[in-house]
């Protein structure tokens, strides 16, 4: 399965241009700050927003060009993990109803076969099949989050975009819903986009990373590489910043200057340009396109490569 | 300093049953159980009233007319020697069905047309808010004297009168509660599993967004009555000789000067009655649903 | 180490909330001590205690809540003791706080400058005019660019990195003994995180102050901390220098903790077992508060009274079954 996806600008300026392909089984993550843009790019390929331009291929066939009634029938195989676990249930559905009504939509089991598929995706989330009678405010953060999580996968979706799956849990529930993921894309087959600002949790689930600013990818590539040998100096920043969770081991800080331009008034050139520390004249003037530097790491920037 | 710590607690046990909590609640709020009760005997009253009168409500009896209170006759009789318990009892089903018949309708329309106006916005939005405007600008009993006169004195039109002025404030109410729903994630997660926009609207966000409605309808049912005894006191909608609280104060009023007090004064108290009843209750719940979600 | 007088020193506090008819123990007689200069981080998980313990300490809490037990020493004397009029001196000026919700800690209706002169005017008694020139002073040594015109400002013209600094200008405007920061920076991008982080060490070391950091992120401790109090549904757990605490937990949530973090400098290794059924947080247990959760639990950890256990000098485990 290849995934093209060509984007232009939305009048907020939150997605300028962005391409990437996503092949079949690949866990592919999606980073940056607030306002990057990265959310937008998931709901825009699942066509929760629509994009003001560009195309979204999905198995050869552009989604953008779908009708309404298309694309309902596509989403069995695209599905989303939200990231707030208290508000991306129905409150006033069960587990049963929630996860039930994805598989009602598209006709695909009833009957016996329903209540079967409902228990066996219960055991896949790690969660007993009585609470399938629960309502959500029954449930414990954790618990609600693996129930959106079952809803993603119980149509067996092809694709499955995590929007900061991990980002209001705490820390000893997300390395087992890291984990669990881990374990579902191996049983299903599933290729991810995992959307986070949180980096370590990257680390752990991604096998390739796209770093996103102003709504465009600044770099990308493999994820060892990008975390081991950053080349842009946003991301440099971006990793330096992250404080380690080990005494002794510090970090040498790249602080960047000041805070991002607004949205709705990008500067020329690289957006990147009025904070970064190798900033040329040609970094204000033009826009620097994604090149391949070395086998599969892109960077975004003029300075780099000399 | 010793501590007190409470003993262990099965989880399940944690989870305050429903009717538990309603008791809980009920009991906790004067106002709720006065009105409560206040409905009760109205309701009673409704259902079993008119077999248990001894009397039909349109039985006139000449010679008997207008006698004050007695054990045959506890509420006198009237004009014509109809017995005003009787009336006043069959009046009581009349007017319920009235009012229920109204608010199901304001109800069921305004939050119909609420939720489509909420969801999409834009024109569809406008052009709704600008309708409701121009209702919202007319006191309701005015505009119901208004659609009365022009449709006729039948029950129906009554109905609809009534309703079409209070359908503005189910509108607003389902719309303001959509307007927020509408950006949680639910319904975008709605949306994602394939749900159709209909669906969305109406199976996801809208049970989610009834609770202002349902508290308002239960005020709307105490002034349908009021609404309704006042448009037939006036001369608009039921005419006599058929038994409702405002034609019964209608009737009445003329034999107020001559000390006939029983006539209109019964069935006024009556009226008020039920629509404090209704009163309590809706303002109850107006305050209990405000805290319960903070 | 030395025996020195702490600078605030917690003793078996224990406070309830009331939950329809009864009251839960929200914290359980929750001790420990911070000294001066010192920065001690205080960690736990959501449910933990950590934010009810701080605003105890400020006298914060709602008024439906009940201090049970225990004492709160500060510079020799005990704050619950003190009358309101008396804490109100004490706060601001001896002890700072700021809070998560940084928009909803400023008044929206107000130029941040003069916010932040007001502070100078109450506690430092200076003039309107003195006290706003050293407002606009104070915001850019908290590394405010322009600091001029952004101080006429209001808080929703800003960014919340920025509204943040304000804050921190504000708590620090008294050079009180002790400042308290409970998770500033939720919500607050990684690299603005990074920021507010170094300015508050700045801060802290420019005016020798104590620095109760209270956070759920084990990054921001491992650098920013010299000790560590672990907490687990209102009760502490494992209280150590940060170094011991790292290199040797003691206790076994403690442990189970630091299995769990994620890492941006090397891959983790993802536990097997998959541990959902046993999520919750009981607090109405009558020992210690783990004990239906861990996996060295004894018989004598159901039992009342907390056990504390000195595993290494200075390195507190409140546990039966560690070291």
């Amino acid at each position: 399965m290849v995934k093209s996806f060509r984007e232009g600008p939305l009048t907020l300026w939150a997605v300028n241009g962005v391409t990437f392909e996503i092949h079949p089984g690949e866990t592919v993550g999606l980073v940056g700050e607030s306002g990057c843009g990265k959310t937008t790019t998931a709901r825009c390929i699942l066509r929760l927003t629509e994009p003001t331009a560009g195309q979204v291929y999905f198995n050869g066939s552009d989604l953008t060009k779908l009708s309404p009634r298309e694309m309902r029938a596509q989403r069995r195989n695209l599905q989303m993990v939200f990231q707030d676990p208290d508000t991306s249930l129905n409150p006033r559905f069960t587990v049963r109803r929630t996860l039930a009504e994805p598989l009602r939509l598209h006709n695909l089991v009833s009957g016996q076969e329903l209540e079967e598929r409902l228990r066996e995706t219960m055991v896949r989330v790690n969660m007993d099949p009585g609470f399938l009678d629960r309502y959500p405010h029954q449930l414990s953060e954790g618990q609600k989050q693996r129930v959106g999580i079952a809803r993603a996968i119980i149509t067996e979706p092809q694709f499955v975009a995590l929007d900061e799956p991990t980002s209001s849990l705490d820390m000893s529930i997300r390395i087992h819903i890291i984990g669990l993921l881990l374990r579902l894309q191996e049983e299903l087959g599933m290729t991810y986009l995992f959307i986070s600002h949180d980096l370590s949790a990257v680390r752990a689930l991604c096998s390739r990373v796209m770093v996103m600013y102003l709504g465009r990818i600044v770099e990308a590539g493999p994820v060892e590489e990008i975390f081991e040998r950053p080349l842009h100096h946003y991301t440099r920043a971006l990793l330096s910043a992250i404080p380690i969770p080990e005494p002794g081991k510090r970090r040498r800080r790249i602080l960047l200057w000041g805070e991002p331009p607004s949205l709705f008034d990008l500067p020329e050139g690289c957006a990147f340009h009025e904070r970064c520390p190798d900033v040329e004249p040609l970094c204000r003037r033009e826009l620097p396109p994604l090149r391949d530097i070395d086998g599969g790491h892109l960077v975004a920037c003029q300075e780099v490569g000399r | 300093m010793s501590v007190e710590v409470a003993a262990v607690r099965p989880r399940a046990a944690a989870e305050e049953g429903y009717l538990r909590r309603l008791w809980r609640v009920v009991g906790e709020h004067r106002m709720l159980l006065v009105g409560l009760l206040i409905l009760a005997i109205v309701l009673f009253m409704t259902v079993m009233g008119p077999l248990l009168v001894s009397h039909g409500p349109l039985e006139t009896n000449p010679e008997l007319k207008l006698q004050p209170p007695s054990a045959d006759h506890p509420m006198g009789t009237d004009n014509f020697g109809r017995d005003i318990v009787s009336r006043v009892v069959h009046g009581a089903r009349l007017d319920l069905l009235i009012a229920l018949s109204v608010v199901l309708i304001a109800l069921g329309v305004g939050s119909l047309v609420g939720t489509l106006s909420g969801y999409y916005g834009g024109v569809v939005d406008d052009v709704v808010m600008r309708i409701t405007d121009v209702l919202f600008a007319f006191p309701s009993f005015i505009l119901a004297m208004a659609i009365t006169a022009m449709l006729g004195n039948t029950v129906p039109n009554v109905i609809i009168a009534i309703a079409i002025a209070y359908i503005p404030y189910f509108i607003r109410l389902t719309r303001g509660e959509i307007l927020s729903a509408r950006e949680m994630q639910y319904a975008e997660a709605a949306r994602c599993v394939g749900n159709p926009e209909w669906r969305i609207m109406y199976v996801h966000l809208l049970p989610n967004c009834l609770t202002p409605s349902l508290v308002q309808a239960t005020l709307c049912l105490g002034w349908a009555i009021l609404d309704a005894s006042g448009l037939a006191f006036l001369g608009l909608g039921i005419r006599p000789p058929t038994p409702e609280w405002g034609v019964l104060v209608s009737e009445g009023a003329q034999n107020i000067i001559s000390g006939q007090w029983w006539t209109s004064v019964f069935p006024g108290a009556v009226i008020v009655f039920t629509a404090l009843g209704f009163n309590l209750v809706g303002d109850s719940l107006r305050d209990i649903t405000a805290r319960e979600e903070r | 180490m030395a025996q020195r007088e702490a600078l605030l020193r917690i003793e078996d506090l224990s406070v309830t909330f009331p939950n329809r008819d009864e009251r839960v123990t929200i914290i359980d007689r929750v001790s420990f001590e911070l000294g001066e200069k010192e920065i001690v981080g205080l960690v736990g998980e959501s449910g933990s205690g950590k934010t009810v313990t701080s605003l105890t300490v400020m006298g914060f809490l709602p008024p439906s809540a009940r201090v049970e037990g225990g004492q709160i020493w500060f510079k020799g004397r005990d704050l619950l003791r003190l009358r309101e009029e008396e804490m109100r001196r004490v706060r601001g000026r001896e002890i700072a706080m700021i809070f998560q919700s940084i928009r909803s800690a400023l008044n929206p209706l107000m130029r941040v400058g003069d916010q932040v002169a007001r502070v100078y005017q109450l506690q430092r008694g200076l003039s309107r005019r003195e006290a706003y020139q050293e407002a606009v002073r104070i915001l850019n040594r908290m590394g405010i660019p322009d600091a001029e015109r952004r101080a006429r400002a209001y808080p929703h013209q800003l960014s919340r990195g920025m509204c943040q600094r304000v804050l921190v200008a504000m708590m620090v405007a008294c050079r009180p003994a002790l400042l308290i920061a409970d998770e500033p920076t939720t919500g607050l991008d990684v690299t603005i995180q990074a920021q507010i982080f170094e300015l508050i060490k700045d801060v802290q070391q420019a005016t020798g102050a104590s620095l109760l950091l209270i956070t759920h992120d084990l990054g921001v401790v491992a650098e920013t901390c010299q000790r560590v109090v672990v907490m687990y549904a209102g009760q502490v757990m494992e209280s150590a220098p940060v170094e011991s605490l790292f290199a040797r937990p003691s206790h076994p949530y403690t442990q189970n903790l630091l299995r769990s973090i994620l890492r941006v400098d090397k891959v983790v290794e993802i536990p097997e077992a998959d541990a959902s059924l046993s999520e919750g947080v009981t607090y109405g247990l009558r020992g210690c508060r783990f004990a239906l959760r861990c996996p060295g639990v004894l018989p004598p950890c159901w039992e009342e009274g907390l056990p504390k256990e000195e595993v290494e000098p200075g390195h507190w485990a409140f546990c039966h079954s560690c070291g």
